[in-house]
């Protein structure tokens, strides 16, 4: 694990935004919704109250993703835009903003192990499209021409369901105490 | 390992924004969706991460050597995080089930750093007298992220032992002094003779001699006072058995049978010890002896009876789960079927080992062998000494071993007492009892006299006592000769 200073971690949320608002289209519309989330999360990070912060985070998140317009994931200047406009400032928003006051005044702690699962499943969703169309073009080309967003969307959507839950399947061993209660 | 709210809310987001794409046929919503999941499977392989290199080691001390039900115990919990990973969650040991948390706190809402120690010091008081378990501690965890909780139970098992309420103890030390079984003046009907005396002769009274060793009756005689010598003078060993059997630990009101014989023998013993006379304690229950300390007068004898007094099983409340109304005390053991059917193809073998099983005793003789046995032991161990030996029992599940021991002290020349804890007094009883109920009381109360009949008949002593009877008013009845 790797600690980020207070600053540092600032210096990161304020780069991440910028760059989701670098990637939007900047309509009055989008400038005032993602105003509104930056300074609801930020209140929220200052004060440590993680509601805020969440509130914050998916309100810039809808402001972000409503401003972009990503109409397939088969292009590399599309692809790229959706990791570098969408899914890496939002992904770095939301595991900076939400530490609680002890862990962010101690200084973040950032799990490598963690970080690249993470990063592994949000790339393999991203590239299942094109992975995808690849596949299809090989045993049907005419189809793969024809595959429009929905179906990209469907492919994705349906990756990154299997991948999750795949993911978040494991307990984890318990090392002293052998009794974890479950769920209720 | 579950979402906690904040967890639910990023999950559902995740899943609204998922919709939200197909609706609006724009993949950056997918691809923000992607992004809070990733968020979540983050916190997800950090949390189990961190939970799997979590080494936690408990150490808990009870702070009082010697608890008393109804005062508070302390108790200091150290949790020792031996992984440099922080753990954010909230401690929180375990309170046994009949107790509760006097003072301090038992819970602790924290994050501990990495190598570090937190310390948790409270005080229990026990409401009933017993060995009460502390299971572990309970920690629940948050991630760092705020979005997963899981609760874990960490095993680190503390017994704290209770011993009966502190004004048993008060009451025991106010009446070693005042109380004495053995009467000290002249009586016309001497109570119990606690004194092994062998007459030898009579002398001219000497000034200084005890008044109880004057010739009274020679004095009108004679006209000068004489006075009786003895060749040996010991005083009388007692043995209090206290019955621990299940009929004895059950309870059903205010207070158990076992509760009030393990008062009343600590009492009772210490009033034996104060006047010099060697005194020790048994437990026994149904097939054995559970402990015993031998009468003696030395030093620490009260002390030893206290410490075997402390491991004396504990009393069941009759309305705990799994306590089925069939093994409620009182209630009488199914005794076999005095006609047994014989089928008309079976043989004669069946036929005599129907007769065989009908002659046999309704209740085994085994459950006599642990307070007859250990009866025998100590007048085997007293080597013709006369000895004396008190019995707190129901007499329920222990009837047949105490007739038996009462009828082989009446044999080898021994004192008993029987003190009957009369299980109908130690009940609730409703307001407006039923005709049945009453019915149930008179035919107890018949067996009960005929129990006494019996024992009176084999020459000891019986007290039928309630939970009101103190071992003050016990003790002035068998001195007056009441018992």
């Amino acid at each position: 694990m790797r600690a980020l200073s207070r600053e540092l971690r600032v210096l990161i949320l304020v780069v991440a935004l910028a760059d989701l608002m670098a990637f939007s289209e900047l309509t009055s519309l989008t400038l005032v919704t993602v105003t509104t989330g930056t300074i609801t999360m930020f209140l929220g990070v200052v004060y440590y109250y993680r509601p805020a912060s969440v509130l914050g985070l998916l309100i810039v998140t809808s402001g972000a993703a409503a401003s972009i317009d990503i109409p397939t994931l088969t292009e590399t200047g599309t692809l790229l835009a959706g990791l570098l406009g969408v899914l890496a400032p939002v992904f770095i928003l939301f595991v900076l903003a939400l530490p609680g006051e002890e862990e962010a005044e101690r200084g973040s702690m950032i799990a490598m192990r963690a970080t690249a699962t993470a990063l592994a499943f949000m790339i393999g969703c991203l590239l299942s499209v094109p992975l995808a169309v690849f596949l299809v073009s090989l045993t049907a080309p005419g189809l793969s021409l024809r595959m429009d967003a929905m179906a990209e969307m469907g492919v994705m959507l349906v990756v990154a369901m299997g991948a999750g839950t795949m993911l978040t399947w494991r307990q984890p061993r318990v090392r002293g105490s052998p009794e974890v209660e479950s769920p209720d | 390992m579950r979402s906690s709210p904040v967890g639910t809310v990023i999950i559902s987001a995740s899943i609204a924004f998922a919709f939200a794409s197909i609706v609006f046929a724009n993949l950056s919503w997918a691809v923000a969706s992607i992004a809070i999941a990733g968020a979540y499977i983050y916190a997800h392989a950090r949390f189990a991460s961190e939970i799997e290199r979590t080494s936690l080691e408990i150490s808990r001390i009870v702070l009082d050597e010697l608890g008393f039900a109804g005062e508070p115990i302390g108790v200091k919990v150290e949790i020792l995080n031996k992984d440099p990973v922080p753990v954010r969650a909230v401690f929180e040991d375990q309170v046994p089930k009949d107790c509760e948390l006097s003072a301090g706190s038992n819970r602790s809402e924290r994050v501990l750093p990495g190598r570090s120690i937190l310390t948790l010091s409270y005080s229990l008081v026990p409401k009933r007298r017993g060995v009460h378990r502390i299971d572990g501690m309970r920690i629940e965890r948050v991630d760092a992220l705020g979005l997963l909780e899981t609760a874990q139970l960490i095993d680190a098992m503390t017994l704290i032992n209770a011993h009966t309420r502190k004004d048993s103890f008060d009451s025991a030390r106010k009446i070693a002094g005042k109380e004495h079984i053995e009467f000290s003046g002249m009586a016309r009907s001497p109570a119990i003779i606690l004194r092994e005396l062998e007459f030898d002769g009579i002398r001219d009274y000497v000034p200084g001699d005890r008044a109880r060793d004057i010739h009274w009756k020679l004095l009108p005689k004679l006209g000068r006072l004489m006075t009786k010598t003895y060749k040996k003078e010991g005083s009388l060993q007692t043995l209090v058995f206290v019955d621990c059997g299940r009929s004895m630990r059950f309870q059903e009101h205010k207070i158990s049978k076992i509760d009030h014989a393990v008062d009343l023998s600590m009492q009772l013993s210490n009033v034996l010890i104060s006047s010099f006379h060697p005194a020790g304690v048994a437990t026994f229950d149904e097939t054995h002896v559970i402990g015993s300390a031998p009468p003696s007068l030395g030093r620490h004898q009260f002390e030893k009876i206290v410490a075997l007094l402390r491991n004396v099983p504990d009393s069941i409340r009759v309305d705990e789960p799994g306590i089925a109304a069939g093994e409620q005390p009182g209630t009488p053991p199914e005794r076999p079927a005095m006609t047994h059917k014989v089928e008309p193809g079976e043989g004669e073998e069946a036929f005599l080992s129907k007769i065989d099983s009908i002659s046999k005793p309704a209740r085994k003789i085994s459950l006599g062998i642990g307070l007859e046995g250990a009866v025998k032991e100590a007048l085997a161990r007293s080597k013709g000494q006369e000895l004396m030996f008190i019995i707190i029992s129901d007499l329920i599940s222990s009837r047949e071993a105490v007739l038996a021991a009462a009828k082989t002290c009446q044999r080898a020349g021994s004192k008993m007492i029987v003190i009957q804890t009369y299980d109908d007094w130690y009940k609730r009883r409703a307001e407006t009892p039923e005709v049945h109920e009453i019915e149930g009381l008179y035919s107890n109360l018949h067996a009960a006299l005929s129990v006494e009949a019996a024992l009176r008949g084999f020459g000891s002593s019986f007290v039928r006592i309630g939970p009101a009877d103190t071992a003050a008013g016990i003790v002035r009845a068998i001195r007056r000769g009441k018992a």
